[in-house]
């Protein structure tokens, strides 16, 4: 009942007719009360008033509304203040928001599967018996009938499933287009509890024997992107790399698989491998590691529970296997016996992107948090302003008897609706920088796989922020205001409060110059970095270099047919006008991709510390094109023809490993396994830079693609003589005449590639030099609002010191050594600050120290130079001050 | 003498037991029949009038007094009247146990 009446007396109309009743009513019993000559009886008719109508309403959300109403007037008044405060925390916020949101998708939030906690990566050390296949990292690759043990008889588990990543050509409405796709055990959509919007699942029938469940699921953003969301796709026929597929479901939205980053198009039963992954045919292998394997824990049970059971079931398998390792060392096969499976937790899935932007996320969260401190220090520094400036006013509250509570309420208040301002224009300009941010991200469809959108999670994230910088910087006045002395700023006749507010925010510009003075040291670490990285030699001549990528093998041509293209297209690209020279290899430069092959030198014993080399199948005048130096012998020509004596060019590193350094011009070594040809080394390169611009001395075997075929599809390098970037177009063309079919990938020049590899380092540069710039300024604006008070407050000191004959500069220069009395304070606070916290960021360092004396020296100067340019324009106000006009003031 | 809440409304209830009051005529009412002795600050009164209305015991209206002025008055509502005699057994239970330890005036007691 009294609530019903608070709610409805919330209402206006409500509310202003029970106010009415209660003024005529108040006035009536006046009128009867003077009436009998007794007026003192009625007593005040306002307190009365004011008593009754805690009746009817909640006092709380009155004084609230109070505060609110108030507030927006002392806005009103300053808005320049106001924009100021709600900017700098806009900023602040809006950088946070937009970081975490990043954080949150690529590495914090979980699957969208039933009870992701359940899951856990198999992951097993090695060492494994024949040839790995790794999507991700071989450590998780594992044989089909080994998965299918664990399947139908592994221990402990509710349920074990596979999953294999892999790209695949797929033909649709009469274009061909290159997609990512998942192969998944019959089991993996029951096992997820992942369901389809249309259509049915792959089910365990469909992952029966090879090849014979040509069907399909599309994954929902494909589906709704490529598809345009079409219903009558269920149970047409696709294309997949030359097969014909049926498409039997719709995943649901926002399930991408286990790889974060990646928005698989297909996903295609585990039985269906060979046409997948052409040239492969393994499901019964197992000297074939390749599957990725999840399990399902029982409720309640652990990863530590749930291993000692499923490596007492893993012994005997391996005891089975070893008979096929007959070959190898006894301390091998002792290896091999003594392989362990951990579980991993599988919660929030598994990716490259994660591994690549783990720590620089947590870095730039580091940074974009420390710009919101600095934020809200200047938010508190124009809050004292205020506070200064409303001293009389507040005394006087105090005075009339309002509590301190009142006047602590108002000032959170205050804070809050700032912050609130600040939280809605940094949500608005995190949606806005979402995108744009994730899309310079190297991953292809990674804007397909990861949204940034806002979402309650989000929201949430930034409430939290955002309340917590209202208390941050709405404390500091509060404090302050509520100690004033009534008595004593009553009496004052400039408005300030006591000594205490000076001290309070000269405390908060020396945190933001120390807060600052660290992100610029980060800031020219990284910069410091970045240079080294581009001032890395690879090894070759990047400019005027184009490449681009073709994977026949999708579309179902085979070795013969594959290798006929790669010659014919190699020609084609090198008579195109502008070319002058093309050349072909299979593992792309600086890309992060590599293939490995052990070998043995005849009459040479193995050791410990072999580096396995990697094998790179090129073109014809590869290392002359590429402009890799030949140190000795010479380059494949046409007498190395597929069927002639196989042979090979190796680097500076292999000849050091293998050869103790000796010329192996002429020496011969083997693969091993398989059949073991020997190949006789002809030439001998020096070592570039392969992988990344990081690595460095790795082995290094180039043999003809012709003799010794390349496992995925080949990279074209193209020589040009203008920009490369005009001939992308003439290449597109090329290769579609030579098969309209063939999908052509990874396009891009050199410099590009570059770029990319090392984008991680680049984006953390960039924007670290952004953050520090912008921390930098917003000390500089603190420090500038602090001094201006000073000279105010001083203005009558001063003209009185001048009027006793203290020269200008002697002003100026003691405004300014107390400015530079602050940002020594906060660099020294920050130096030992500075030593723990770049520890964490030497993962992404190159060719610098973190504790650079250059990097320290610019960073002081530069904030240094800054900050006294801020403090310098109030000090040169003060040294101009007429001492005549000062000493009338007041 | 001061009042105390919970007693101010049972007095205010049992005084709307005779017939409807407005607000100025309960304060004098319950200090013409105390003796004078109690005698109610309006402050105090009128307040609780909108607490015992919001709690629906008693209702008001407008209407016209015997000196011809308008002025609301308030009047016991059928819950108004049960509570009330709730309140007055608690009432008489709180005086007897109350009396029962007070006994006669003591005068002049020493340690």
């Amino acid at each position: 009942m009294s609530l019903l009446l608070k709610l409805k007396s919330l209402l206006p109309r409500r509310r202003s007719a029970l106010e009415q009743d209660m003024r005529d009513e108040l006035e009536s019993l006046a009128a009867l009360a003077e009436a009998e000559g007794k007026r003192s009886d009625v007593g005040s008719l306002t307190r009365v008033a004011e008593e009754s109508r805690t009746v009817w309403t909640w006092t709380w959300v009155e004084q609230l509304a109070a505060n609110v109403r108030y507030a927006f007037r002392a806005m009103k008044r300053n808005p320049g203040v106001m924009f100021a405060a709600v900017s700098s925390l806009a900023l602040g916020i809006g950088a946070n928001t937009a970081i975490f949101t990043l954080l949150d998708r690529v590495i914090l939030r979980s699957l969208p599967v039933k009870d992701p906690g359940e899951l856990v990566f198999f992951k097993d050390g090695g060492p494994r018996a024949g040839s790995v296949l790794a999507s991700y990292d071989s450590d998780y690759s594992f044989s089909d009938p080994m998965y299918r043990d664990f399947r139908d008889h592994g221990p402990g588990l509710a349920g074990v499933i596979a999953w294999f990543a892999t790209s695949a050509s797929l033909s649709a409405n009469g274009h061909t287009v290159y997609v990512q796709t998942n192969l998944v055990s019959g089991n993996f959509f029951d096992v997820l509890g992942v369901k389809t919007i249309l259509g049915r699942p792959i089910s365990p029938a469909d992952d029966g024997s090879p090849g014979a469940s040509p069907v399909a699921v599309l994954g929902y953003s494909f589906w709704v992107r490529q598809l345009g969301a079409d219903h009558s796709v269920l149970n047409q026929r696709l294309i997949v790399n030359g097969q014909p597929m049926t498409v039997i479901g719709v995943a649901q939205p926002g399930f991408n698989g286990f790889s974060v980053g990646d928005a698989p198009a297909l996903y295609v039963p585990v039985s269906m491998e060979s046409q997948m992954l052409p040239g492969r045919s393994t499901l019964e292998n197992r000297r074939s590691s390749w599957l990725n394997i999840v399990g399902r824990l029982k409720p309640g049970s652990t990863p530590a529970a749930a291993e000692p059971a499923l490596n007492a079931f893993l012994h005997p398998i391996l005891e089975a296997e070893l008979k096929e390792l007959a070959a190898s060392s006894a301390q091998t096969r002792q290896r091999f016996l003594n392989r362990h499976i951990s579980l991993v937790p599988a919660s929030s899935g598994l990716s490259a992107l994660r591994d690549l932007f783990e720590v620089p996320l947590f870095i730039l969260m580091g940074l974009v948090a420390f710009v919101l401190l600095i934020a809200c220090a200047n938010v508190a520094n124009l809050m004292l302003a205020r506070a200064a400036g409303r001293t009389r006013e507040i005394s006087i509250r105090l005075a009339l008897g309002a509590g301190r509570g009142d006047i602590v309420r108002q000032v959170l208040v205050e804070s809050a609706m700032l912050s609130a301002g600040g939280a809605v224009l940094g949500i608005a300009l995190a949606a806005w920088a979402g995108t744009p941010l994730l899309s310079m991200l190297p991953f292809s469809g990674v804007t397909e796989a990861i949204s940034t959108t806002p979402d309650l999670r989000i929201l949430a994230f930034t409430t939290i922020v955002s309340a917590v910088c209202a208390i941050l910087f709405g404390s500091i006045p509060a404090l302050q205001w509520s100690r004033s002395d009534v008595a004593s700023a009553l009496k004052q006749q400039t408005a300030s409060l006591a000594g205490g507010d000076v001290r309070a925010r000269k405390a908060l510009v020396v945190v933001q110059v120390a807060l600052s003075w660290l992100l610029l040291i980060g800031a020219g670490l990284f910069m410091r970095s970045m240079q080294n990285f581009k001032a890395i030699n690879p090894g070759f001549r990047t400019d005027h270099l184009l490449s681009f990528a073709i994977n026949p093998a999708l579309n179902g041509y085979d070795g013969r047919r594959s290798a006929a293209l790669y010659t014919q297209l190699n020609e084609r690209m090198a008579s195109l006008p502008g070319v002058s020279a093309a050349t072909l290899a299979n593992i792309a430069l600086l890309s992060g991709s590599n293939w490995m092959a052990s070998v043995e030198v005849p009459g040479r014993e193995a050791k410990d510390n072999d580096v396995t080399p990697d094998v790179d199948p090129v073109g014809p005048g590869y290392f002359s094109i590429i402009g890799t130096p030949l140190l000795a012998g010479r380059e494949f020509n046409a007498g190395d023809g597929a069927r002639a004596p196989q042979v090979a060019v190796v680097n500076e590193a292999f000849a050091r490993m293998y050869f103790d350094n000796h010329n192996p011009i002429g020496k011969i070594f083997t693969f091993r396994g398989a059949k073991s040809t020997p190949v006789e080394i002809v030439g001998l390169v020096r070592d570039s830079r392969y992988d990344s611009l990081m690595d460095r001395g790795r082995p290094f075997i180039f043999c003809p693609y012709w003799q010794r075929g390349p496992s995925e599809g080949m990279t074209f390098y193209i020589r040009t003589h203008e920009s490369p970037e005009n001939l992308v177009s003439s290449i597109r063309e090329t290769v579609h005449e030579a098969d309209p079919d063939l999908p052509i990938f990874a396009v891009k020049t050199m410099d590009q590639q570059i770029d990319e590899s090392i984008f991680t380092q680049r984006i953390i540069s960039q924007l670290s030099g952004f953050f520090g710039m912008l921390a930098a300024a917003l000390a500089a604006i603190g420090l500038y609002g602090v001094m201006s008070y000073l000279v105010n407050r001083r203005t009558r000191e001063i003209g009185i010191r001048m009027a006793l004959g203290a020269g200008r500069a002697l002003m100026l220069r003691g405004m300014l050594s107390e400015a530079a009395v602050l940002i020594a304070l906060g660099v020294a606070i920050a130096l030992p600050a500075s030593f723990a916290l770049t520890r964490l960021a030497r993962s992404l360092l190159y060719g610098v120290d973190a504790h650079d004396p250059w990097v320290i020296a610019a960073a002081t100067l530069l904030l240094g130079s800054v900050a006294l340019l801020a403090a310098y324009l109030p000090a040169a106000r003060a040294a101009r001050v007429d001492p005549i006009k000062a000493l009338r003031q007041d | 003498m001061d009042v105390l809440q919970g007693t101010l409304e049972m007095l205010v209830l049992r005084t709307l037991v005779l017939s409807p009051l407005h607000g100025y005529g309960i304060s004098k009412a319950i200090r013409s029949n105390s003796n004078d002795v109690l005698d109610i600050e309006f402050g105090s009164l009128y307040p609780a009038l909108k607490r015992l209305e919001a709690k629906g015991w008693v209702s008001a209206k407008w209407e016209v007094s015997e000196s011809n002025r308008k002025a609301k008055y308030y009047r016991l509502t059928p819950q108004g009247r049960k509570q009330l005699q709730r309140e007055h057994s608690k009432w008489e239970e709180f005086v007897s146990a109350v009396s029962q330890i007070m006994g006669p005036s003591v005068e002049g007691a020493k340690r």
